[in-house]
This record gives structure tokens, sequence and C-alpha cells, in this order.
């Protein structure tokens, strides 16, 4: 497939989302005052305790900006992935097999949520109101939070790939969606050594808002080469298992189907 | 002839008893089967149940270190605060949450995809059927989520959440927490009846209990202004008054306490039944 292509699904897939404009609107304000709300606890603890370690509000709110704009670019962009386990189990895999493009974009575009939208856009206010980023750095935050959806689109692409083994996982996968946000926006100095290396790595909730801090607020050069190289490494890891799981799909003649 | 209706009439009488009372026992029958229903469906989710578990303990792990990690000794309250009090209070407050976790979505999906009017039909009311199967999965999250608590208590602060004298205490209040908070859940389930997707609306409402409740951070290092606006809702009574009761970090009494929560457990039953029986009203008539 082409990169024409990919574009027209992912567009086709948002305007799939916005058939009603007063829905649209009324979920992504409604996310964006979730965030808000959520984000609320930061601010009063801040106003209480002034500091923790070194850590302010600025700093969190970093944090929690670049978790909200990743989160929101899979959601808007690819929340197509969060279905797979239930294509997998329902035997709904099918259709997407039975056509001549590639399955995963498929899969990835056939799903988009308004919600994202006021992700996107508190993570933008939170960058500019709270984390003291400037506009001329707003082309790198997005860029860099397309760069870190795309990592959590791999990885739970992975997850739900699991359903290939364990029909079970197909439960569980939206917990550990919501974990994503809740353990990457807190500052990686409270993890103990072996909880970093798990959020760097098997769990990269660490890699969507630690390392882009890294690279814009420290501007560390391992950063800028980690990032990428994570990416390529869970979207391999992800186009990997899927081949693999592909191989033990059998549930197209299932009753259930 | 007279001798044998007057020795079948008792007969008759005790029977017809019988049958009344079973009647009148029936629909206790069918809540208590769908509560055992509501126990079974929950008691299969195994994978999902320790993902929950082990997230619960993560939450719980993080707030430990950063209240550790904390200079606390500036906060001037009546009460004595500590990292591990303050750990109690997440690990009470964690514990309702964890358990009642996202009933809403049973109410909403059965009503987004018409499968309800199957429920609207039967004798027994269809929220009360509703209300007996999710206590039925509450109760049995109560006690595994309950186990880790313990359990995450013991590794993170090296003894129980609840202080010895106040173990009674929090395990009444929890409940009690956790049945407004399921109450609440099911009108927002309810409202699907109106605004279809209610999903948005359940991240607010969730949200707001997390700060006028005072999840992570106690309501007491709120600002006076902003704990004003909480106690008029009902989120204290859900998570602030289950911490407080386990760990005494409030100047409340006991039967305040539960005072309080009672209270808005009767509002919020009423406010759902209403929500409940126009949202029936609506679907019938739609």
């Amino acid at each position: 497939m082409r990169i024409g292509n990919y574009l027209y699904l992912m567009g086709s897939n948002i305007a799939s989302s916005c058939t009603s404009y007063r829905r649209f609107a009324v979920e992504s304000s409604m996310m964006f005052v979730n965030n808000l709300a959520f984000f609320l606890i930061w601010i009063f603890f801040f106003r209480q305790f002034g500091d923790l370690r070194g850590y302010g509000l600025t700093d969190i709110a970093g944090l929690f900006a670049m978790s909200c704009l990743s989160l929101g670019f899979f959601v808007l962009l690819a929340d197509g992935v969060r279905n797979l386990s239930r294509y997998i189990v329902t035997g709904e895999l099918e259709r997407f097999l039975n056509t001549p493009c590639h399955p995963i974009p498929l899969i990835i575009f056939s799903g988009s949520r308004a919600g994202g939208l006021g992700d996107i856009l508190f993570g933008l206010t939170a960058w500019l109101g709270f984390a003291q980023g400037s506009w001329q750095s707003i082309p790198w935050v997005l860029v860099i939070g397309l760069l870190c959806a795309t990592i959590i689109a791999a990885a739970m692409f992975c997850l739900h790939c699991l359903s290939f083994w364990h029909r079970g996982v197909h439960h569980s996968t939206e917990q550990v969606y919501n974990s994503f946000l809740i353990l990457s926006s807190y500052p990686t100095y409270i993890y103990s050594f072996f909880g970093k290396i798990l959020l760097m790595t098997v769990f990269p909730a660490g890699l969507i808002a630690t390392l882009p801090m890294a690279i814009l607020h420290q501007h560390r050069i391992w950063a800028v080469i980690a990032l990428p190289l994570a990416v390529l490494l869970w979207v391999r890891l992800a186009s990997w298992l899927f081949r693999r799981g592909l191989r033990r799909y059998v549930s197209g003649n299932e009753i259930f189907a | 002839m007279l001798r044998a209706i007057t020795t079948i009439q008792p007969m008759v009488a005790r029977r017809l008893g019988a049958i009344e009372r079973a009647l009148a026992l029936a629909p206790m029958r069918v809540l208590a089967a769908a509560f055992c229903l509501g126990w079974r469906e929950e008691s299969k989710q195994g994978v999902m149940i320790f993902i929950r578990c082990i997230l619960f303990l993560a939450i719980c792990a993080v707030w430990h270190r950063i209240w550790l990690a904390t200079d606390l000794s500036n906060v001037a309250l009546a009460f004595s605060v500590s990292a591990d009090s303050l750990t109690s209070y997440l690990l009470m407050a964690q514990w309702v949450v964890f358990v009642v976790s996202h009933r809403y979505r049973d109410v909403a999906d059965l009503i987004q995809s018409g499968r309800v009017f199957s429920l609207l039909s039967r004798p027994i009311p269809y929220w009360q059927y509703s209300l007996a199967t999710t206590f039925g999965g509450v109760a049995w999250m109560m006690v595994m989520i309950g186990g880790t608590t313990v359990l995450g208590s013991w590794w993170l602060i090296g003894h129980l959440p609840a202080q010895p004298e106040r173990i009674v205490w929090a395990l009444i209040s929890m409940p009690l927490g956790c049945m407004i908070w399921v109450m609440i859940q099911m009108m927002i389930g309810a409202a699907a009846a109106w605004l279809g997707n209610v999903t948005p609306l359940f991240w607010i409402a969730q949200k707001m209990m997390f700060v006028l409740g005072g999840l992570m951070l106690p309501l007491f290092f709120y600002p006076g202004w902003w704990q004003s606006i909480a106690w008029l809702t009902p989120f204290p009574a859900v998570l602030h008054l289950v911490g407080a009761a386990a760990t005494g970090q409030t100047l409340l009494a006991w039967w305040q306490i539960l005072a309080i929560q009672l209270c808005w457990l009767i509002v919020v039953f009423f406010l759902m039944v209403i929500t409940f029986n126009r949202a029936e009203k609506r679907l019938m008539s739609a």
C-alpha cells in the first residue's frame, strides 16, 4: 500500500467518528474536562507541598501533557487496535483477511474515537499553560506525540495478539490500556530500578512520557535516538507477533462467529 | 360430608398460606439468584481480576513512594499524618474504586443494544434485578481486592490498612461507600436511554469523584472552599469517609461517618429508582 492509501484510510476512519458533529464535540469536550479534573489533583498537591524532591508542577504537567497527546493521537487515529482481540475471539478477523490490502493497517484504522481530540487539546493546553512550553516547540511536540502514539498502538497490538494463544486476554486489555495513562504521568524517580526497566521495555508507559520529556525539556541526544528506535522495535514486534498468531487462527468457522 | 369439609378447610388454608408465602418470597429468591449470578460471572474473569489486582498494587506502591518523598512536616492539621497513614488511606479508598470499577457499562450496554426490553417484561423490576446482579459481582470483587489490600498493606507499610480498633468501622464503611458509588454508576448507565453513549459522562463523574472524594490526595489537603463544595456532593461519603474511618484521619466520630454515608445512600437510592423509572418509560414509549 502507498502512503496516500494509508492517509485516505486514516481520513475516512476519523470521518466515520464525525458522523454526528454534536456528539463529536460533546465527547471531545468531555474528555478535555475529564483530563482537567484529573490534573487538578496535581495542582492541589503542589499547592499544598511545594515540590516533590525537585519535581514541580511544570515537570508533572509536561509528563501529563505528553501522555495525553500520545493517547489522544492513538485513540483518534488508531482506535481499531483496541478491537483486535474481539475480532480474533469472535472470528470477525475474517473480513480483514479477505481483502487484497495488508490486514494490519486495515485493523489499525478500523476505529476512531472523538475523545482523542479532547486528549490532544488538553495535552497542548497543559504543555503551553502549565509545562512552560513555547509555541515554537509545538511542531516537535506533535511529531513526538505521534511517535509515542505509534508505540502505544504497537504495544496494544501485541497485547491483543495474545488472544491468538489465550482467549482470556480479551477481557483484560482495557485494564492494561487504562494503566498506560495512570503510570506514564508519574515522575520516574519514584520507581525502583526494576520498575524503570519494566516501564521502558515490556510495559512501555515510560517511553510515552519520560522519553519525550528527556528530548523536549532536557535536550538529551540519547533520547532522540532511542525514541525512533523504540518505535521501530515495537512495530516490528507487533507485525511479527501478528504473523505468528495468524498461523493459529481458526475461529472463522466457530459457531459463535 | 360436613365433617369432611371441616377437616379439608384447614388443610386448604394451610396450603394457600404456604403458596402465598412462597409467592411473597419469590421476588427475594429471584434477587438472591441474581446476586449469585453476579458473583459467579465475576469469579469467572480470572485474568482480568489478576491484572486489576496488579494495577491496584502498582498505583498504591507509586503513591507510597510519593508520600515518602513528600515533606509532611509542615502540614498543620488537627490529627497527625505520615506517609504510612496516607498510604493506608489510599489503600482503603482505592479498594472502593477497584471493587466497583465500571459497573455502569452493564446497564448502558443492555440499553444501547436493546436487550433491556426482555428484562423489562419480567415481574421483577429491572432496576432490582440489575442492582442484585451488580451487588453479587461487587461482593466477589470486595473479597478479591480486599485480600490484595491486606497483602499490599503488609508489603508497603507492614501492618493492616485500618487501625486495630477501627477495623469494624472500616469494614462497615467500605461496603456503604461501594453501594453509593454502584448506585451512582447505575444512574449513569440508565442515562443511556436519553444520551446513547454515556462513557464521557462516566469519565467526568469518575474524575469528579477522585477530586471531590479525595482519592489520591485526602480531602483535608484541599483548600477550604474546595472542601465546602466537596461536602455538598456524595463523593466524600464514597472515598474520603472510608479512608478516614480506617485511619482515624478525621475529626468526625464513627457514628457521624455512618450517618453521613447512610443519608447519602438513601438519597442516591431514591434518585436511582426515579432515574430507572423514567428511563423505563422513555424506552417503552420509544
